[in-house]
């Protein structure tokens, strides 16, 4: 069980990293706070999940 | 798990089994990744006086890279696959790799490797947005200082851990391995002075984005090179190419990409103030050029034997001669200049200025030279001038402090109040440079001046090296707690009087079915003795190399040193996180006052 949740919590990481090397480009060029402002939760919880990962490796 | 039933076995010492997740592939790359999402959550954290747009663009690139790694490791390295029964032990890490020079060394080479990608996400944010300003090299500084300050203890590490692990007696083999490590260090040790000029002159801003995005491809390189096989064979990694070919992939996009929107915004971006050729900017643009060429020479020695592997017949081997005859060279002029630049005025100044600044220092460097060559006959010209740039380095830093608190010129309290004022960024870059020369210095003299006597002893025969006699007193077994080692203790006298013992062994890992020596290295802080066990002889006895290598152990003092001039330098004010913001916040408050 562990083991995939280090892998499951890998994935969600790759989810929120694409995410967040999209939005946030759309929001700074349209002057859209609320996108730009979803590159810092992107950032905090890719961390968090990639750190979870390696909890459970 | 198949990754830690690879690398890791029951019996094995508590730190490799934790260390154990970045010994191999996999997980090293999952470490990488860690830093890489952890730099992203701290610009996130702590960048909030970033404008917003730049900071979104920053993160976005950052996020672009991640996710091409998340991809990486989930796609071709996943770290979690399991096995299937599971095994009652596992395979064991690589002994060579179980020791405490590598449970530190990945990690921070790594931390500089990922400092550069922010570097690189901020120029390829400016890029996006048109537009470079001081508060962008005001920002970018400390990310390029901090990974380079990893870089260099990464190194220092890698080169202590090669020296006391192989075996060998070396401390750099200019290794592709170790090339990869230093070619991005070189470029951003560029980057570090070139983004110096952009916050304070605003000048060289195009050449700043342009190194920023070569130093990360660079960091990629060496990831990639490392991680994808390609050096251990060529043809092997042709026949299982997965893995390489997705770093491969990584980084065309990631510089391709990069060097495109380069070319495209480039023509929109400002860079302005023009300034002399001996001007500070001259001389760090001297030092950009010289550090430039000098990747670019490693960058051939480590990568044109591999293409003629590839596509020829023939294996060519490039070795410290290449090097000495290419890299040295370069860096002769960079040693020279670089005590003289911090002397130059900024904007436009004169050569004589820095001449009356640094009289001391030239008098030591010349005054070294002559000793050397003197007491060496003339037979060590190179060795001589390779000393007198040492001198001339260390003694070019003390002067610049002379010079600035005014030693002996003005009243002692005086000159205190103004050691106390300098800011700690100028004392970084002192100590940072006086740390090269030390490492110049030492590089100069163990090459020249080691000894080494490799031959076969068997237990009570003395051999002598430098002056000193070792006795090689007994070797017995010795079980280790997931090894069997053979080990052999020497007895190191000088003139009859003893001076220590050392013991040396010879490991052997059951499970791996693999050998490791662990050198006895005796240090007396100024030389170093440095004893091998090898393998045993036919009519008994053993194989025994010993070296004597004077000034060693300031080889790694040195490069920590300079590491150490990096973190004063970002302690500094002007680098700490919110200090603009606070000074804005200041300047809102005084007309309300």
């Amino acid at each position: 069980m562990i083991a995939e949740v280090g892998h499951f919590a890998l994935a969600l990481a790759l989810v929120i990293s694409i995410v967040q090397s999209v939005l946030p480009l759309v929001g700074a060029q349209r002057g859209d706070r609320g996108l730009m402002a979803l590159a810092d939760y992107a950032s905090l919880s890719s961390f968090l999940f990639v750190a979870i990962s390696h909890l459970y490796r | 798990m198949a990754l830690v039933a690879a690398s890791s076995q029951i019996d094995k010492p508590l730190i490799y089994k934790i260390t154990g997740v970045w010994a191999n592939h996999e997980g090293s790359m999952l470490l990488w990744v860690l830093i890489l999402t952890l730099f992203g959550a701290a610009i996130a954290l702590y960048g909030a006086n970033l404008p917003e747009r730049l900071k979104a663009r920053v993160l976005a690139v950052q996020g672009m890279i991640g996710s091409g790694f998340l991809e990486f490791v989930l796609a071709t390295s996943n770290p979690f696959s399991r096995l299937d029964p599971a095994p009652s032990d596992g395979q064991g890490m690589n002994p060579i790799l179980q020791d405490p020079g590598l449970v530190l060394h990945p990690p921070f080479l790594y931390l500089g490797y990922v400092g550069f990608l922010v570097a690189f996400a901020f120029a390829v944010a400016a890029l996006v947005e048109g537009r470079v300003d001081a508060a962008w090299a005001r920002w970018v500084r400390p990310w390029v200082l901090a990974a380079w300050c990893f870089l260099t203890i990464g190194i220092t590490l890698g080169s202590f851990w090669a020296y006391y692990v192989l075996g060998w007696g070396g401390w750099w083999f200019w290794d592709p391995v170790e090339n990869v490590s230093f070619m991005p260090w070189l470029a951003g040790t560029a980057l570090l002075h070139s983004a110096l000029v952009v916050e304070r002159r605003h000048a060289l801003v195009n050449w700043t984005i342009l190194l920023a995005i070569l130093t990360f491809s660079l960091s990629l390189i060496g990831t990639f090179v490392v991680r994808s096989g390609v050096l251990t064979s060529v043809h092997s990694f042709a026949q299982d190419p997965a893995r390489g070919v997705f770093i491969l992939l990584l980084l065309v996009m990631a510089t391709g990409g990069a060097l495109t929107l380069y070319a495209v915004r480039i023509p929109h971006l400002k860079s302005g103030a023009p300034f002399a050729a001996v001007s500070r900017e001259g001389s760090l643009a001297l030092n950009n050029v010289l550090l430039v060429s000098a990747a670019a020479t490693v960058f051939l020695g480590t990568f044109y034997p591999l293409l003629i592997d590839l596509f020829g017949r023939d294996k060519i081997s490039v070795g410290p001669p290449f090097y000495a005859r290419t890299f040295v060279p370069i860096m002769l002029p960079l040693l020279l200049a670089m005590v003289i630049g911090p002397a130059l005025k900024w904007k436009r100044d004169l050569l004589s200025s820095p001449a009356s600044k640094l009289r001391m220092a030239l008098i030591a460097a010349i005054a070294a030279i002559l000793i050397v060559a003197a007491s060496t006959g003339g037979s060590h010209l190179l060795t001589a001038l390779g000393l007198g740039l040492s001198m001339w380095i260390v003694a070019g830093s003390l002067a610049m402090v002379a010079q600035r608190i005014k030693l002996f010129r003005a009243s002692a309290p005086a000159s205190l109040a103004l050691a106390r004022h300098a800011p700690r960024s100028f004392y970084g870059m002192v100590i940072a440079h006086a740390g090269i020369g030390i490492v110049v210095g030492a590089i100069t003299t163990v090459s020249t001046w080691q000894q080494e006597n490799i031959l076969m002893m068997k237990a009570g025969e003395a051999a002598s090296i430098a002056g000193y006699s070792i006795m090689l007193r007994e070797v017995s077994r010795m079980p280790g707690s997931n090894y069997d080692a053979e080990r052999g203790i020497f007895d190191i006298s000088r003139n009859g009087a003893p001076v220590a013992a050392l013991a040396a062994e010879r490991r052997f890992y059951p499970v791996q079915q693999q050998q490791t020596t662990q050198t006895g290295i005796h240090t007396s802080l100024i030389s170093n003795i440095y004893v091998a066990l090898g393998d045993p002889g036919e009519q008994g006895g053993w194989t025994v190399r010993i070296y004597y290598h004077p000034l060693a152990p300031w080889l790694w003092f040195g490069g920590m040193t300079m590491a150490l001039g990096g973190f004063i330098s970002l302690s500094d004010r002007r680098f700490r996180v919110g200090a603009p913001q606070r000074a804005r916040s200041l300047h809102a408050l005084a007309p309300a006052a």
